[in-house]
């Protein structure tokens, strides 16, 4: 129970001191922005010449393509920096020197992360609800619709990038720049691989198999674009 | 209760020690660390918190290895280190909570002490302000106030009053004075007048080395007859720095006042004065800089 409380004290003291940051405002704003543009069509998952209904499905699917995108990128290095921060203000030190155990502190620094980042998820959820009010496509609102996928899909993506930020920091050669590249590049990379894997499993592994080893080797299927890359995630 | 060091070294190259075969037993009460930069103080501060490791030998807290057992130490110990920071984005309740909760302070008790501790340390009118905007003795007073969250057993507080000024350094040593009942406290300075003023031990450290360790009034009687003072013109300054341990100079309307550490007396017209603790320091660290 200490342990507990120990925790959610130490997340607590993070997520407060990383949402009073002008940062962190910037990127909300940036989070509903893209939200807004999703709300007047302008980024928009087509299948061919259809688009979906502006109803709660669609809605909540689509927002949760946004957040997912954009949070899967950026929100990386928006959350980074948790475990330095301690180090360079010297609270590290008090921490070292009190009975917190290493596996406990990592704990609460991944849900400090985990709950900066799903702040976003939930602020771009109310948005959704009002875009739809807004739309009017269909007034109906249908609670659950619109807000599972960013439950069931929005908020685990986050606790993996969440996680994945703690533990990049907890590698002493991941920790600075490098890390933030090789991040990137994964992240691109997966963005562009991942859906075919996912979409037809056996022959894209093979493919992104081969692909590590030798990029070149055959030619590539036309990548997705990002937005469909999301889609599948 | 009681501190036990012994032997204790860090070797942090093949030829650098930050602290060699040192040893010390403490006791509570005040026990101010003195030696100048790069001494090895940080080095031995952060062994008995438990941050760092020794290279050899042993920490001995109640009996009880530290080194082998830290958690022993860590639920009675409060530690202030030299570079303190803080969460800018917090204001002092919020920052002492959170570090209240990483003591294993519960909420209840949390509370009722940071509210004790923030008139203890002077910050009650300031407690909701972003700590971002507080000045350096006000930071150091939150520093404090952390260290003291769950009432120490043993307190250490490493250069605590770098940056504070000259107020708020007098206010630093009275609260230190009164904290000092039944647990050991260690401070660690350069400045001699914070020792000299709330000690009741002083430890003198050099290059890793313990040099003394004796009562203020012990380590004055070193120098009983030993120290001189006279009014010398300032061209002959340089000179007499080169032939004697010059531990004071002071402009006089007349000249130059200097005070000089010597067996005998430096020049016919030099006084007999009574030492202080920043002679016995210079003698000491000279001294051993000297053997080397």
């Amino acid at each position: 129970m200490r342990n507990l409380h120990s925790v959610y004290h130490l997340a607590r003291a993070d997520f407060l001191e990383r949402t009073r940051r002008t940062s962190f405002l910037v990127m909300v704003g940036l989070v509903l922005y893209l939200g807004y543009l999703v709300n007047i069509g302008q980024v928009t998952l087509r299948l061919e010449t259809y688009r979906g209904v502006f109803n709660s499905a669609w809605v909540g699917s689509m927002m949760t393509l946004v957040v997912n995108f954009l949070l899967g990128w950026f929100g990386f290095y928006l959350v980074k920096g948790a475990i330095a921060r301690d180090y360079q203000t010297g609270v590290g030190q008090i921490m070292a020197a009190t009975p917190l155990s290493r596996p406990l502190y990592l704990l609460g620094k991944w849900l400090s992360n985990m709950a900066v980042l799903d702040l976003m998820v939930f602020a771009l959820m109310i948005a959704a609800l009002v875009m739809q009010l807004i739309q009017r496509e269909d007034a109906v609102i249908h609670v659950w619709a619109l807000i599972s996928p960013f439950l069931l899909v929005a908020l685990p993506f986050m606790a993996l990038v969440a996680a994945i930020a703690v533990l990049f920091e907890c590698i002493s050669w991941l920790r600075g720049s490098f890390g933030n590249l090789v991040y990137f590049l994964a992240s691109s990379w997966a963005s562009r691989w991942l859906p075919l894997c996912l979409a037809k499993p056996c022959r894209c592994w093979i493919g992104w198999a081969l692909g590590c080893l030798k990029p070149v080797w055959r030619r590539r299927p036309k990548p997705p674009t990002l937005i469909t890359a999301a889609a599948w995630l | 209760m009681k501190l036990t060091i012994m032997n204790l070294s860090k070797q942090y190259r093949r030829d650098f020690f930050g602290l060699k075969d040192f040893s010390l037993a403490l006791t509570p009460g005040i026990t101010g660390l003195l030696g100048p930069n790069g001494a090895g103080k940080s080095t031995l501060m952060r062994i008995l918190a438990t941050i760092n490791q020794p290279t050899s030998g042993t920490v001995l807290w109640n009996d009880v290895d530290i080194v082998k057992s830290p958690d022993t130490l860590r639920a009675v110990l409060g530690y202030l280190p030299q570079d303190f920071g803080i969460y800018p984005n917090l204001n002092a309740v919020e920052f002492l909570e959170y570090m209240a909760a990483i003591k294993g302070l519960d909420s209840k008790a949390a509370r009722r002490r940071i509210e004790e501790l923030l008139q203890v340390v002077n910050l009650v009118e300031a407690a909701k302000r972003p700590l971002g905007g507080y000045s350096g003795g006000m930071k150091q007073r939150v520093g404090i106030a952390q260290a003291l969250l769950n009432d120490p057993q043993l307190l250490i507080v490493d250069e605590p009053t770098v940056g504070l000024d000259p107020e708020e350094r007098v206010r630093f040593r009275n609260l230190l004075t009164d904290l000092s009942g039944d647990r050991i406290i260690i401070l660690s300075t350069h400045i001699v007048s914070d020792v000299e003023a709330a000690a009741s031990e002083i430890v003198m450290i050099n290059r890793g080395r313990k040099l003394q360790h004796a009562a203020p009034e012990q380590l004055l009687t070193l120098l009983d007859g030993k120290v001189w003072q006279w009014v010398i013109s300032a061209d002959k300054l340089p000179e007499l720095k080169r032939e004697y341990l010059v531990s004071g100079v002071l402009r006089r309307e007349n000249g130059m006042q200097v005070r000089v550490v010597s067996e005998t007396a430096p020049a016919p017209q030099a006084e007999c004065v009574a030492p202080s603790l920043e002679d016995v320091y210079l003698r000491e660290v000279s001294q051993e800089a000297a053997s080397k």
